[in-house]
């Protein structure tokens, strides 16, 4: 055993002290040992032997760490559990926050596929349209799958500034692939202004509400979507049953 | 016994600190010149025991350098641990006064 492999068993054993108690240590005993070489050489001990000596008289590295441990207080160790029962708190707090359907719906579109398109419309009033674009965005559809024009009637918040009597297409646009909020958000009407209203989807994938305010005479809109580095367009014929 | 042992360590120390500040090695070789040799411990143990006081605020270290070049870790005695050797010499010389009195009154023994 060297005199730094001594030192170091005893730093081994040291399990409460920080860095800069432990660089203190080290410094601590290897002046000791340096000193009581010095001490035999001068003696006129042959340098092998000294070291041999000096270490010897050190005692159990094992036992000089452990009891050197026992001097110092809990607080670090303290600190470090505290720390690691934090970071637990936190990740549970976290998964609490999570937002399982998303992460359902992300697992189900891209482990089960052919599950993707199936779902069944919750709102009454878009019941029995059967509107089914599909605008490919790279990696993800998103997919119209609702386009009823309504006529704005008196005492309809959800219309906004709208005038009582104009029209509104109520556009179904659900997102199925990667990120699929995102690409919800990111599904526009050219020239035209919109207004969005997100949410969950009972089943299937995320939905997405879009109010396109139309003119009587249009049948179809326009929809383009950019996203992921990928351009997308379609029409999307709008259904006028009931409107008018 | 072992926890005697430091005590008395602890005594030892404060006592020798009581004289001059001293670094680890010189408060060894102190320890057993003043003893003619009959204190020697394992030279290791004396950390232990010089960072407990330190703890306990009974001594105090700061580094200074050693003629050869090298920073060494010397102790001082604080006031707090002046004290303390006061009150632990004391509880010595009762301890060792009251076994003198033993051995002495010991028929079996022919202590001057």
């Amino acid at each position: 055993m060297t005199r730094r492999e001594y030192t170091e068993r005893v730093l081994a054993a040291l399990r409460r002290v920080t860095r800069a108690e432990r660089a203190a240590i080290r410094a601590e005993i290897d002046a000791h040992m340096e000193d009581h070489v010095c001490a035999l050489l001068e003696l006129g001990y042959p340098p092998e032997l000294a070291e041999e000596r000096a270490m010897a008289a050190m005692g159990d590295p094992e036992e000089v760490g452990r009891e050197l441990d026992k001097q110092y207080p809990f607080r670090w160790l303290a600190v470090k559990w505290a720390a690691m029962a934090l970071t637990l708190i936190l990740a549970l707090l976290m998964l609490g926050q999570m937002d399982w359907q998303m992460v359902r719906i992300n697992l189900a579109s891209r482990f089960w596929p052919s599950q993707l398109f199936t779902y069944e419309e919750p709102y009454e009033f878009l019941k029995g349209d059967d509107t089914d674009v599909r605008m490919e965005v790279g990696p993800a559809v998103a997919r119209v799958c609702a386009a009823k024009v309504v006529k704005i009637q008196p005492g309809a918040e959800w219309a906004g500034e709208r005038p009582v009597g104009s029209y509104v297409a109520v556009l179904r646009i659900r997102c199925y692939g990667k990120s699929l909020r995102d690409l919800g958000r990111s599904v526009s009407v050219p020239y035209l202004e919109v207004e969005g209203d997100g949410g969950h989807a009972g089943s299937g994938a995320y939905g997405w509400f879009s109010f396109v305010s139309v003119e009587p005479g249009e049948t179809e809109l326009t929809l383009a979507c950019s996203k992921y580095g990928y351009n997308a367009a379609c029409k999307v014929p709008l259904d006028w049953e009931g409107a008018t | 016994m072992k926890k005697q042992n430091i005590e008395h360590t602890q005594l030892l120390v404060l006592s020798l600190l009581a004289g001059e500040d001293m670094y680890g090695y010189q408060m060894i070789v102190e320890l057993a010149r003043r003893s003619d040799h009959t204190f020697e411990m394992k030279e290791g143990t004396l950390y232990p025991v010089l960072h407990g006081l330190e703890k306990d605020g009974y001594v105090e270290a700061y580094q200074q350098e050693a003629p050869t070049g090298r920073m060494r870790k010397y102790y001082r005695l604080t006031r707090k641990g002046g004290a303390q050797l006061r009150t632990e010499a004391e509880t010595w010389r009762s301890y060792s006064g009251a076994v003198n009195a033993v051995l002495r009154s010991s028929p079996g023994l022919n202590l001057a």
